[in-house]
């Protein structure tokens, strides 16, 4: 997947909803347009937003990090398999990261 | 916690909410017309006819429209879930409640039995679908903030004065409850769980969202968005039983409120001068004066004599030198807490809904987005300003007029220009997102 990342947590409505619509207008104009992913840094869930993502072939998906943090990624539809894959290698990063500094915890202990 | 490609119910059409907020500031001009028709004779008690229609065109003819309305758009923005059949239960419940609450109006000014018959089966038929169409809502709500739990505390709280409100007219057509025994107290406790239950908690679970999501402010110290409602609710219940001691904690409860709104807005991360702003100052400002009025001794306030003795009572003394505790610091709160909150949020979610629901169209055609006004100019922030201006003459000629009722034509004329421009302002925001709306369409067939 090719990400491109914008971080909206600073901004107040409806500037949110604009730099992610206009973000997503360009990566579908882009070469490699199903390869693209957009990773969103926002302090809430874009709720409304979402069935409209499904309705024009977008499809997301969210990781809730704190009350007040939250990472969205949107992606094309027809690239869900890509974005599951890249998923699943982000995840065994994370973890293999925390088991390294966990073992690192311990050896310092 | 991750959530992907859940089916959510999308925004109910923009129509729904809109008619529920432009019915809002017709109520209160006609509550205008009724403060100007019915002189001073209106202030003398809380109990004179037109003042039990005034306060209810004001909490149920603006209060809880506005709150019906925004809360239909609220749940699906803040939580993910709307209601279900939005447009058939909101026509329903904005028809039929809207004619209840006139027909309850003119049952307080012309005491016809009938029209109290047809007021409580209107507003049953309003209020009944809304609450179960929102209970289910709220009970099936997916994560469990601590809005939510503000939201159903103020649902249950909306439930226990409407049931208290209808008992409260059948006993005025002849049908006495038991409880009623306790005369005066029930309609206090009616009141309360209006004011400091539905309409208070409700605002106070609305702010921990709105606050942060539209000033950037940072979220409510954990303490008070965990706490805070459900303490307020049970004071609501101690105060059943034990008045005395639940209205002075109830009123420190509201101040810690205050302080925590002061709190996060002056903690913003972009301190942009906005009215929407001022009126949230405006609302813990007042909050603060309420308690410093409360906890004054009692003394202060029978210097000049008025003894409120109940509906029942025959004794009504009055002296215009000074309003009652009761009716000073209820018209505090309703006119400078509730109602600057709502005008403050009003002002911020009629640009926002507009420019959202045509915002979100984009997303099949970028180019459309052309076509769509920038936010701001669905409401001027100079006409924002001067309502607000309007809102403070308005509140102290409010004030004035419990000192001195011979000033209730300021009152009355005020009050009809601050709503008048309230409607004015939400018409030319709507005529905004309708004539967008056509371009966007004409653009797309063509």
């Amino acid at each position: 997947m090719i990400l491109t990342q914008i971080d909206v947590s600073e901004l107040a409505p409806p500037e949110p909803m604009t730099a992610i619509l206009s973000t997503l207008a360009q990566l579908i104009t882009t070469k490699l347009a199903t390869k693209q992913c957009l990773l969103v840094k926002h302090r809430r869930q874009p709720f409304p937003l979402y069935e409209k993502l499904i309705a024009t072939g977008w499809a997301y998906h969210c990781q809730v990090i704190t009350d007040d943090e939250i990472l969205l990624y949107i992606f094309r539809q027809t690239a869900q398999q890509d974005f599951d894959l890249y998923l699943e290698n982000l995840e065994s990063l994370t973890s293999l990261t925390n088991s390294e500094m966990s073992r690192q915890f311990d050896t310092d202990e | 916690m991750s959530s992907a490609n859940f089916s959510f119910n999308a925004l109910p059409p923009i129509d729904l909410p809109f008619r529920f907020f432009i019915t809002a500031p017709l109520f209160l001009i006609a509550c205008a017309f009724l403060v100007l028709f019915s002189g001073e004779a209106l202030w003398l008690t809380r109990w004179h006819p037109s003042m039990l229609a005034l306060t209810h065109g004001f909490t149920l003819g603006f209060i809880t429209m506005v709150m019906m309305g925004a809360l239909l758009q609220l749940l699906p923005v803040i939580g993910g879930v709307g209601i279900a059949k939005p447009r058939v239960i909101a026509s329903f419940s904005h028809f039929s409640y809207s004619l209840g609450v006139i027909s309850l109006l003119l049952a307080f000014i012309y005491g016809q039995t009938w029209l109290t018959v047809l007021a409580m089966v209107l507003l049953v038929c309003g209020l009944v679908p809304y609450i179960v169409a929102i209970a289910w809502v709220l009970i099936k709500k997916l994560s469990q903030g601590d809005s939510i739990v503000g939201f159903r505390l103020a649902i249950v709280s909306l439930v226990v004065l409407f049931t208290l409100g209808l008992l409260l007219l059948s006993t005025k057509l002849g049908y006495t409850v038991i409880i009623f025994s306790y005369g005066k107290h029930v309609t206090d406790i009616h009141a309360l769980w209006g004011l400091a239950g539905w309409a208070g908690l409700l605002i106070i679970a609305v702010s921990f969202q709105v606050l942060p999501m539209f000033h950037v402010a940072p979220s409510f110290p954990k303490v008070i968005s965990r706490y805070l409602s459900g303490v307020i609710f049970i004071l609501l219940f101690v105060f059943v039983f034990a008045a005395e001691l639940a209205m002075p904690l109830l009123v420190l409860s509201y101040g810690v409120f205050s302080l925590s709104l002061f709190y996060v807005i002056n903690k913003r991360k972009r301190k942009i001068s906005d009215t929407s702003i001022r009126y949230w100052q405006l609302a813990a400002l007042s909050l603060l004066v309420i308690n410093f009025l409360y906890f004054l001794p009692v003394d202060y306030y029978q210097a000049g004599g008025y003894q409120d003795k109940g509906y029942q009572g025959a004794e009504h003394q009055y002296s215009v030198a000074n309003p009652s505790k009761t009716i000073l610091l209820t018209a505090l709160f309703i006119y400078f807490y509730l109602m600057s909150v709502i005008q403050g949020m009003l002002l911020k979610i009629l640009p926002f809904l507009s420019y959202t629901h045509l915002q979100q169209r984009c997303l099949v055609d970028f180019s459309a987005m052309q076509y769509i006004p920038h936010m701001h100019e669905f409401l001027l922030k100079k006409h924002a300003t001067w309502l607000y201006y309007c809102h403070l003459l308005c509140g102290f000629s409010l004030l004035l007029v419990l000192f001195q009722p011979t000033y209730y034509y300021i009152f009355g004329l005020l009050l009809l220009v601050e709503f008048s421009w309230l409607l004015f302002l939400m018409v030319r925001c709507m005529r905004l997102y309708f004539s967008a709306q056509t371009k966007i369409n004409l653009s797309s067939v063509s």
